[in-house]
C-alpha cells in the first residue's frame, strides 16, 4: 500500500433510521488494489473518538497508509440513537458491526475489513469475527483472557511484595483474599466473566473458545495485544493468551505482542505511538486471506454458542 | 440529530446539531464541553444535557473544539484563543441553523472559563450564559492534570497543522500540547478579578468545589447555584452516582 499525505473525514450515518453515527477516515485518492478496511469499536462506555483521542489519532494515521477506517458508536452510546430493539445488549451490538459493514460494502464496496477493539471492543470483534466473511482480521487490545495457574502466582506475587497490602491486612482491611476468591470463582465457572459478555445465561469462557476456534478455522487473522499495567490486571505475562486458549489452534494466523509499560488505556503517547506503528504495519503486512468454510458458516452467537 | 462538519476547511469543527423536540420558541443553546479526559467522560451527560434541553423546546449544538475530540487537527494544534474563536463560529452556526434570536451557552468546566473569556467577543448577543463548575485558577487546573509520565517536554519538536512550523511540546493528561497552550491554562485566574458578562448568568459548583469568585452580570440576572450532584467528567470508574440530574434541572428551571 502507497503512503498517502492527505485525507478526507466525513460523517457516516447508518443502521435503522441510519441511527448510528461515526467518522469514516479516507485516503484522498482511494488505491484500485483489493481494498481493506478497518472498523474500529467502542471502548465501554466511552464514544468513538477513544481514550486520549486514540482512535482519531490512529484512525488518521491508518489512513495514510491507504485504508478507509470507520469508528462508530454502537447504539446507545455517544450520538447514536439508543437500541429500542427487543434484542440483548450483546447482539444488538453485534448487529450494529455488521450495518457497519454493510454501510463500507454499500457506499465504497470494501468487503475485506480488520476489527479492532479494546477490552469490551476486542470481545465484541471476536464473537462477530466468525460469522461475518467480510472479516479478515481481528486487532484485539485487551480482550477478555481467563486466569491462569501462573497469573494467580504473578498476581499473589506482586500483592505480597506490596508494602500497601500488609499494611490493609494488618488494618483489617485486605480485599486479597476477597479479590483471590473471586478470580478462582472464575476459574471454576461459577462466574464466567465480564458482565458485557453474559449472554442468555450461557458461560462466557467456554464459548469465548468456541469464538476462537471457529474464527481461526475461518482463516481469520489475529493481532493480540495485552498492557502490562493495568489497575486491576487481568494479565501478567505475555503468554497467558495462549495458555488460556491452549485448545484452539490458531496455527500461524496469530501475531501475539505484550506492551509490559502500557496501561490499559495507552495514556502515555510513546505507547499509543507503538501501538498505531504496530497496528500499520501489520495491516500492511499480514496476507489476509479467508478460507471457504467446509461446513456451512455459523450464523450468530447463539448458534455457535448453543453447538 | 445532524452531525456535521462545520468552519473553514482548515479549521474543520465537529458538531451536532439536534432541533427542539417542539417548537415552543425557548431559544437556543450552544454547549461547550470541557477538555481532555474531562471531555471524554463527560460526553455522555453533555448528550443527555442537550436532549434535556430539546426536549424543553431548544435547538442545540454540541461541537469540538480544532485539535479535540472528532474536529480537525491534532492535540499540539489547541490554542485557548483558537478556541475562544470557535465558539463563536459555533455560535454563528447555531443561530443561522436556528433562525432564532434567543440564545443561551452553558459551559463545562474548562468550555466554562473559556466562555467566560470569550464573552466580549461573541459575534451574536447571547442572553443566557450557565457556567458549570468553571475552572477558577489555572495553576491548580494543571496540578489536578499531572500524572506520573506528565508534563514531560519532549525530546523532538513537532509539526502541528497550523502555527509555526515547529513547536516545543508537553504531555499533559496523557496528550500532547504545545507549551503556549499550557501557558494558556496557567494563565487562567478567574478567582482574584472580578468579571461581568452582557448575560444572565447562572453559576454552578457542585461537590462542594465551590471557590470563591466574581462572575455576574454587568445589568441583568445573575445567580450562583451550589448543588449536591456528580461530576460526570470525572473518571468513568468513579461515577457509581450517575448522572447529575440536579444540574440539569437547575439549568432548565434557570433557561425557562
Amino acid at each position: 500500500m502507497a503512503s498517502v499525505t492527505h485525507i478526507v473525514e466525513k460523517i457516516a450515518q447508518f443502521g435503522r433510521e441510519k441511527g448510528l453515527v461515526g467518522i469514516v477516515a479516507d485516503p484522498a485518492v482511494p488505491s484500485n488494489e483489493n481494498r481493506l478496511a478497518v472498523v474500529i469499536l467502542n471502548t465501554g462506555t466511552i464514544h468513538r473518538v477513544g481514550h486520549h483521542r486514540m482512535y482519531v489519532g490512529m484512525s488518521r494515521k491508518l489512513a495514510r497508509t491507504g485504508i478507509t477506517v470507520l469508528r462508530f458508536d454502537f447504539s446507545g452510546l455517544g450520538d447514536s440513537s439508543p437500541h429500542l430493539s427487543d434484542q440483548p445488549l450483546l447482539q444488538s451490538n453485534l448487529t450494529d458491526i455488521e450495518a457497519a459493514l454493510e454501510w463500507l460494502q454499500t457506499t465504497r464496496g470494501i468487503s475485506r475489513v480488520v476489527l479492532i477493539g479494546l477490552c469490551s471492543g476486542a470481545d465484541h470483534a471476536i464473537l462477530y469475527g466468525f460469522s461475518d466473511p467480510r472479516v479478515v482480521g481481528l486487532v484485539l487490545i485487551d480482550p477478555y483472557i481467563p486466569p491462569t495457574a501462573r497469573y494467580f502466582f504473578d498476581y499473589l506475587s506482586h500483592r505480597l511484595r506490596d508494602v500497601r497490602n500488609w499494611r490493609n491486612f494488618r488494618l483489617h482491611k485486605s480485599k486479597l483474599l476477597r479479590r483471590l476468591f473471586e478470580h478462582i470463582s472464575r476459574t471454576l465457572h461459577l462466574d464466567g466473566g465480564p458482565l458485557h459478555l453474559e449472554y442468555h445465561g450461557l458461560d462466557p469462557r467456554a464459548s469465548l473458545e468456541k469464538a476462537y476456534e471457529a474464527t481461526a478455522q475461518a482463516g481469520v487473522k489475529f493481532l493480540v495485544i495485552c498492557t502490562g499495567q493495568h489497575h486491576a490486571p487481568r494479565q501478567t505475562y505475555r503468554e497467558q493468551f495462549i495458555n488460556a486458549f491452549s485448545k484452539v489452534s490458531f496455527g500461524d494466523s496469530l501475531q501475539l505482542e505484550f506492551f509490559q509499560n502500557a496501561d490499559h488505556t495507552f495514556s502515555s503517547i510513546r505507547s499509543r505511538s507503538e501501538l498505531d506503528e504496530l497496528v500499520a504495519s501489520w495491516c500492511k503486512n499480514t496476507p489476509f486471506e479467508r478460507s471457504t468454510p467446509l461446513t456451512p458458516p455459523i450464523a450468530d452467537v447463539t448458534a455457535l454458542w448453543s453447538a | 440529530m445532524l452531525p456535521f462538519f462545520f468552519g473553514s476547511k482548515k479549521r474543520a469543527l465537529f458538531g451536532s446539531f439536534e432541533p427542539a423536540t417542539h417548537r415552543g420558541g425557548a431559544g437556543a443553546a450552544l454547549l461547550c464541553g470541557s477538555w481532555g479526559t474531562e471531555y471524554t467522560n463527560a460526553h455522555r451527560a453533555m448528550r443527555v444535557l442537550s436532549k434535556r434541553l430539546c426536549a424543553a423546546g431548544f435547538d442545540t449544538l454540541r461541537f469540538d473544539y480544532f485539535g479535540a475530540g472528532d474536529s480537525g487537527g491534532e492535540t499540539i494544534d489547541a490554542e485557548l484563543d483558537g478556541w475562544k474563536n470557535d465558539i463563536g463560529t459555533a455560535l454563528r452556526e447555531l443561530t443561522e441553523m436556528s433562525g432564532t434570536s434567543r440564545i443561551a451557552i452553558i459551559g463545562m468546566r474548562l468550555g466554562a472559563t473559556l466562555v467566560v473569556e470569550a464573552a466580549p467577543q461573541l459575534p451574536a448577543r447571547v442572553d443566557s450564559v450557565v457556567l458549570w463548575d468553571p475552572i477558577l485558577c489555572g495553576t491548580d487546573y494543571l496540578n489536578s492534570l499531572q500524572t506520573p509520565q506528565g508534563d514531560r517536554r519532549e525530546t523532538t519538536p513537532v509539526s502541528p497543522m497550523c502555527g509555526p512550523p515547529e513547536v516545543a511540546a508537553s504531555q499533559l493528561g496523557g496528550l500532547l500540547v504545545s507549551s503556549s497552550f499550557i501557558d494558556g491554562l496557567r494563565s487562567i485566574d478567574l478567582s482574584s478579578r472580578e468579571v461581568r458578562l452582557p448575560s444572565n448568568v447562572l453559576t454552578i459548583f457542585s461537590n462542594n468545589q465551590h471557590r470563591e469568585c466574581n462572575i455576574g452580570s454587568a445589568s441583568k440576572d445573575s445567580e450562583v447555584a451550589i448543588l449536591e450532584a456528580p461530576s460526570p467528567w470525572r473518571d468513568s470508574a468513579d461515577q457509581e452516582e450517575g448522572l447529575p440530574v440536579e444540574v440539569f434541572e437547575r439549568i432548565l428551571k434557570w433557561l425557562r
